[in-house]
């Protein structure tokens, strides 16, 4: 009888001795360092660094979802993101909190800046370029389009335009091809 | 670009492919061919139009220009400089740069591109073409740049430029030149071999030379025997010194066997590997097309500045084949062959199977039109209405890449990106086999190409979010370095100073002396109240205080409208109190400039100094506000009275010491030295603003050399002068308004004023702190 | 001036789905007409019934989804679903058993998967299989040939056992398929199962008086027809050759094998072939492109995969045929034969 319990129990802690170990060896062989949610997190927003959501760039605000922040401040991102990053964090979708807005980019009317850097320092992407008393210009291609610089600006030269459409960025629209002849020839 | 030599085709498949051995493709269409209508009549010139429109924009870009509007220009004029991998674009005959301007492009979203304009002057005067030396002297990179420079790009339809294809010439077998034109309608390569054999075999000793393979086949589908003789007989004629084996070889008729890839398999019977190019198979093609602009450029050094164009369709009453000066209007083109408007539906550029339409004729050709059709609608009807699929399977029996043309319109349909490269639809050519047979009538290129542009956009926006996402990473560490560095600066100067105080002291410790000095000091008064030193820590908590009591206010004039509105939260309040003011301030800056013009123009003064004028008033406004604030908190310390009053008592103070300002501008506005012209007004407001806000903060001013200097000068002074008598008018308001405050506030309109006045009198405080930090 | 704006290919091969549709249609008239030869006119008169309810069902049911409802008949899918019912079931079976069925296969399974090309299953087999499920009686009671009739049926009398089961006389479809010698009707399948219960073999069945009695020919002259017309199908490509040639290749040999094995026991494969709803189901049941497999491997092996369901149903089963039980088991299998047999991309990886 004795020998018997004995020898379940002795079984049953050498299981658990083996598991124990085993877990234990598994945890540090396969640690991962940095929650790899956040990184994901992070692809999946737009990356404009405006700081709408109120954090100061998209890291963070990926890192506030990581930790329980909720999923809809991501105007720039809009609906879609909103979705991916509800199917990411395995939750119920929610209303976008803001409108989305179709993509801008900054541009500087180049004839009223006067050159005093303030956009350049609040740009997140260092997409404006210029010094001191030289004119400003964005690089359009980096801009993201976050209007992080048009509160700055003295002289409000700052526009944010809507991306032009080129043959590069158009999307087979057939219905909306522009039927107006140019009549100057 | 490596090539594998796993790849590259094998003797024995080349020994093969000269015996003539042919291989097919999976799938493959017939269309009905309507050859016959252009194909009988021979080439002829389209005339000079009054205007050539030649868009010089590639993909976005634009290379730098030689010439300026009303420059005259001469036939074969290079018009731009070489840009990247970008051909040069030439004049396609003489006259003058009417305009360079955005015009409608040739392509199928009718955008408009950067482009030249030329007015003709109808002589189509060339520039002297030096021809050049025999080119089998020449090394290839020279040959290729000539290409390059003579604006050779594929004229077989997709604008390939050329020498970037001949330019991988490393280990080339097999030389194809695509002569299939399996489009139905189109017939210029056919006439081209009908009527110019010969060049087209010069075009081949030149593309030889260049990639020295081992075979060249030239490819002709079987509906072409005039061709194919031509040719031949061409051949038979000529004398070619070529070491490569030549080979005229037809091929079924069979849509689409001219597209390269389709080409190579029936050629060579291997297909391209997905997402390579052929020469990793060993092999180049070039259109039949292309290899007589080739022969033009290298041989007589003449640049591509025509093309040959098939017009076709029953809306035209003429029909054939015409050699088109690059940038001629299609309108012009319809005119002279006698468009037929009322049976004329749509303008196809290029085939029925892949060329696309426009929607008017004030286009210009481009170097890639190769057919112009204007079908009636008894010949090709107006798409019929789209149904369900029936999952018949036709289309993956017609598609040529063996896709699975179902599977992808469905997954287009739901934009799932994934599957569709799970089903591998950047391999689709759209060649529009699928579309053809479907019985539903689905347009089912149509939604391969809106997927494929949505699947480029989003590569793009990944592409850009990858980009920021890095370049802040960046910026963030190079600002977190920055600060480090300015610490361990300070730190270093800090160290530099207790060294030299150190050595002036002949190395006794001042810090120690001073510490034992205050011991003693200490220990001789009572009172720890040693009069400056105290005073600082006491005004700046004061201050402190002032902020705080301002934000007070403002947060419970936000609560205030927020238990009113009920739903919106108080920081969105805030902003909204915030944006309120600001516009309240600019209306009142505005009114205050309008006042002030008003002088400037009775006293005939120049634009600037209204500026000048706004600024100063806006400075002014500051400072009161804040001097409002100092005292305000003051008060309020003392009375223990409601924020809400403090801050009406401060806009009315501010009323008072704008209307003050206001008087003072009028007063001083004095004529002053400085440009006139209003960029250089908006400098100076812009500079009189950050100014204010400097001295506000009761920062030194930096020294500065500018033309704007005396004018702030002459600012700064003006402010000190009236720096006490607006102070004391601030206190008397603030004083007053205090009685008045508690009556006044009971109507909305005070109520809202001062809600206002509270927001700039936070916004104020904020930027002092901020300041301050 | 300013032109139309569309997208390529401008030009197209001029065959629609509803030309299919008709085409399909029109290649079940020998079979059909052969069947009513045999039979009697009682099939026409489950056609027309079968049409109306069709077509009937299809447009309300597209008028309460909001969808064009013209257009969508204009297809003749609905049609073509109608007449695989009307020709599957007895001649003679009330006519509420035809409503019942067609607008099953219309509502239920067509529809409420989203309309044509969206439905899983074949409708025309399904709502057979809920039929037999349903009414064994009606669904099994075939009549006997014309020839073997021991009452003389005239039209009257066929069209009130279609409307209220009884014939003009007062007689049930069931009595009727009593033949002559007093021996109840049935179909060859049918006749072959219940002597193989009974413990004959094959060869004592074929002599017996019930298998003489049955409708065997008939049934293999209805076969032919619907080869007949099938092959027309393939001549002019509305169909493919995979799926039928799979299928009676699979069925020949499927039925060898069990025939080789034990001929005692095991119908031959002629019989198989010629028995049933096989030829009916070789070109315009498994071929219905909506509920196949649409990959030139995945055909072959639907095919196959039909065909030995149908030799194990006929040979083993408890059900005497077994083409609407196969199709809809080799249907569920089709996305994943489909996914399976994707052909190799051009230059592409397998």
């Amino acid at each position: 009888m004795i020998i018997s319990i004995a020898i379940a129990i002795l079984t049953l802690g050498i299981l658990g001795a083996l598991f124990g170990s085993l877990l234990g060896y598994s945890s540090i062989r396969f640690k991962v360092k940095e929650d790899p949610i956040v990184e994901e997190l992070d692809a999946i927003l737009p990356q404009t660094q405006c700081g709408q959501c109120g954090y100061p760039g998209c890291k963070p605000y990926a890192q506030a979802i990581a930790n329980g922040e909720e999923i809809n401040k991501c105007p720039p991102g809009g609906q879609a993101v909103m979705l991916q990053l509800a199917e990411r964090m395995g939750i119920e979708p929610q209303a976008l909190d803001g409108e989305e807005k179709p993509k801008l980019v900054a541009f500087i009317r180049e004839d009223q800046c006067i050159g005093c850097t303030k956009c350049i320092q609040a740009c997140p992407v260092d997409a404006i370029i210029g010094s001191t008393r030289q004119m400003h210009t964005v690089i359009s291609d980096e801009c993201t389009g976050c209007e992080l610089c048009v509160a700055p600006c003295p002289t409000d030269c700052i526009d944010m335009n809507p991306i032009a459409l080129t043959t590069q960025n158009w999307q087979w629209d057939l219905n909306r091809i522009p039927t107006k002849i140019n009549t100057e020839l | 670009m490596t090539t594998q030599p796993i790849n590259l085709l094998s003797e024995e498949q080349l020994a093969q492919i000269s015996s003539g051995k042919q291989w097919t493709f999976h799938g493959g269409v017939h269309p009905q061919e309507n050859k016959i209508q252009s194909s009988g009549s021979a080439i002829c010139d389209a005339g000079i139009p009054e205007f050539l429109v030649i868009g010089i924009e590639h993909k976005g870009h634009s290379p730098e220009m030689l010439v300026k509007v009303g420059d005259p220009v001469l036939k074969g004029q290079a018009l731009t400089k070489v840009y990247g991998a970008m051909v040069v674009q030439h004049a396609s005959s003489s006259g003058i740069v009417h305009a360079i301007e955005k015009r409608t492009d040739l392509h199928p979203s009718g955008l408009p591109v950067l482009s030249v304009v030329i007015k003709t002057d109808g002589l189509d005067r060339s520039i002297a073409y030096n021809k050049p030396d025999n080119f089998r002297d020449a090394p290839s990179v020279t040959l290729i740049e000539t290409i390059q420079h003579a604006g050779i790009v594929g004229l077989g339809g997709a604008g390939f430029p050329s020498h970037l294809k001949l330019s991988h010439s490393d280990g080339i077998k097999l030389l194809i030149i695509n002569a299939a034109e399996c489009e139905p309608y189109i017939t210029a390569d056919d006439r081209l071999m009908q009527e110019h054999a010969q060049e087209i075999f010069q075009g081949i000793e030149v593309l030889e030379h260049i990639l020295q393979p081992k075979l060249i086949v030239i490819a002709v589908e079987d509906n072409k025997p005039q061709a194919v003789e031509a040719l031949q007989l061409a051949l038979q004629k000529m004398h070619l010194t070529l070491r490569a084996e030549l080979i005229i070889r037809t091929i079924p008729t069979l849509y689409p066997s001219g597209s390269e890839k389709q080409l190579i398999e029936i050629i060579t019977g291997r297909q391209t590997p997905l997402g390579k190019h052929p020469t990793e198979l060993g092999i180049v093609m070039q259109n039949v097309g292309t290899v007589f602009a080739v022969k033009e450029a290298v041989v007589d050094g003449k640049p591509l500045t025509s093309r040959i164009v098939t017009l076709t369709g029953d809306a035209l009453r003429k029909k054939g084949n015409a050699s088109v000066r690059i940038g001629t209007p299609i309108q012009y083109l319809l005119d002279k062959y006698q468009l037929n408007s009322e049976t004329a539906q749509k303008l196809i550029i290029g085939g029925p199977m892949m060329g696309f339409s426009i929607s008017h004729g004030d286009i210009p050709v481009t170097k890639t039109c190769n057919c112009i059709l204007a079908p009636t609608v008894q010949e090709i009807p107006a798409p019929s209405a789209e149904m369900s699929c029936i999952r018949c399977g036709e289309c993956a029996h017609a598609c040529p890449a063996s896709l699975l043309p179902q599977q992808l319109l469905w997954y287009s349909q739901s934009k799932d990106h994934d599957k569709l490269d799970d089903y591998n639809l950047s391999a689709c050519i759209e060649c529009g086999a699928c579309a053809f047979v479907c019985p539903s009538n689905i347009p089912l290129v149509e939604y391969y190409r809106v997927a494929k542009a949505e699947i480029n956009t989003a590569e793009q926006e990944a592409k850009k979010a990858e980009t920021a996402r890095i370049r802040h990473k960046n910026r963030e560490a190079r600002l977190e370095q920055a600060k480090i560095d300015r610490q361990a600066k300070h730190k270093q100067a800090a160290e530099k100073r207790k060294q030299q105080l150190k050595e002036k002291n002949g190395g006794e410790d001042l810090i120690a002396a001073a510490l034992a000095r205050a011991k003693a000091k200490k220990a001789d008064s009572a009172a720890g109240e040693n009069s400056e030193q105290a005073d600082t820590p006491k005004s700046a908590a004061a201050a402190a205080v002032a902020r705080a009591k301002a934000k007070k206010a403002a947060l419970a004039e936000a609560a205030s409208e927020s238990s009113a509105t009920g739903t919106a939260d108080k920081p969105k309040n805030d902003a909204v109190a915030a944006a309120v003011a600001r516009a309240k301030a600019k209306k009142a800056a505005q009114a205050q400039q309008d006042s002030q013009s008003d002088v400037a123009e009775e006293t005939q003064l120049d634009p600037k100094k209204a500026a000048v004028a706004a600024a100063i008033a806006r400075a002014k406004a500051k400072k009161a506000a804040q001097a409002q604030q100092d005292s305000q908190s003051d008060i309020a310390e003392e009375t223990q009275v409601d924020p809400k009053k403090a801050a009406v008592a401060a806009a009315v103070a501010r009323a008072k010491a704008k209307k003050a300002a206001a008087q003072q501008n009028s007063e001083t506005a004095e004529p002053e030295e400085a440009p006139s012209d209003p960029k250089k007004a908006a400098v100076a407001a812009a500079v009189a603003k950050a100014k204010a806000k400097k001295a506000a903060s009761a920062n030194a001013d930096q020294p500065d050399n500018s033309a704007v200097t005396a004018a702030r000068e002459k600012r700064k002074e003006q402010a000190r002068l009236h720096k006490q008598e607006k102070q004391q008018l601030a206190n008397e308001a603030v004083k007053n308004s205090l009685d008045t405050a508690l009556d006044k506030n009971s109507t909305a309109a005070e109520d809202r004023k001062a809600k206002i006045a509270a927001a700039v009198a936070k916004a104020k405080a904020r930027q002092t702190a901020q300041k301050d930090q | 001036m300013a032109f139309m704006n569309s997208s390529s290919p401008h030009q197209r091969q001029r065959r629609t789905t509803s030309q299919i549709m008709v085409m399909v249609i029109l290649c079940l008239i020998p079979g059909v007409f052969l069947q009513s030869y045999f039979f009697g006119i009682g099939n026409l008169l489950q056609i027309t019934l079968a049409s109306v309810v069709a077509l009937g069902s299809e447009a309300l049911i597209l008028k309460l989804r909001k969808r064009p409802v013209l257009r969508s008949l204009k297809d003749g899918s609905a049609l073509l679903t109608g007449l695989l019912i009307a020709v599957s079931i007895p001649p003679l079976s009330p006519w509420w058993i035809v409503v019942i069925g067609t607008a099953f296969a219309v509502i239920f399974v067509k529809q409420l998967y989203g309309g044509l090309g969206q439905n899983l299953f074949n409708p025309a087999m399904a709502a057979y299989v809920v039929l037999l499920i349903s009414f064994p009686v009606q669904m099994t009671s075939w009549i006997p040939v014309q020839s073997l009739h021991p009452f003389s049926l005239t039209f009257m009398d066929q069209l009130s056992a279609f409307l209220s089961g009884f014939t003009l006389d007062g007689y049930t479809v069931a009595q009727l398929s009593v033949s002559i010698d007093g021996l109840t009707m049935a179909t060859p399948l049918d006749t072959a199962r219940n002597a193989l219960h009974s413990g004959f073999t094959i060869t004592e069945m074929l002599n017996s008086a019930e298998f003489k009695a049955s409708s065997a020919q008939a049934i293999q002259w209805v076969n032919v027809g619907f080869l007949f017309g099938g092959l027309i199908l393939l001549y002019k490509r509305i169909i493919q050759w995979y799926i039928p040639a799979a299928f009676l290749a699979g069925l020949v040999s499927f039925s060898f094998i069990a025939f080789a094995y034990n001929p005692d026991l095991n119908i031959s494969p002629l019989f198989h072939i010629f028995s049933g709803a096989t030829m009916l189901g070789a070109f315009f049941i498994l071929t219905d492109p909506v509920t196949a497999a649409t990959t030139v491997k995945g055909r072959i092996f639907y095919g196959l995969l039909v065909a030995l369901i149908v030799v194990i149903i006929r040979n083993i089963g408890g059900y005497p045929d077994a083409v609407a039980f196969a199709v809809l088991l080799g249907n569920m299998c089709v996305p994943l034969i489909d996914y399976y047999t994707q052909p190799k991309v051009y230059g592409g990886r397998a």
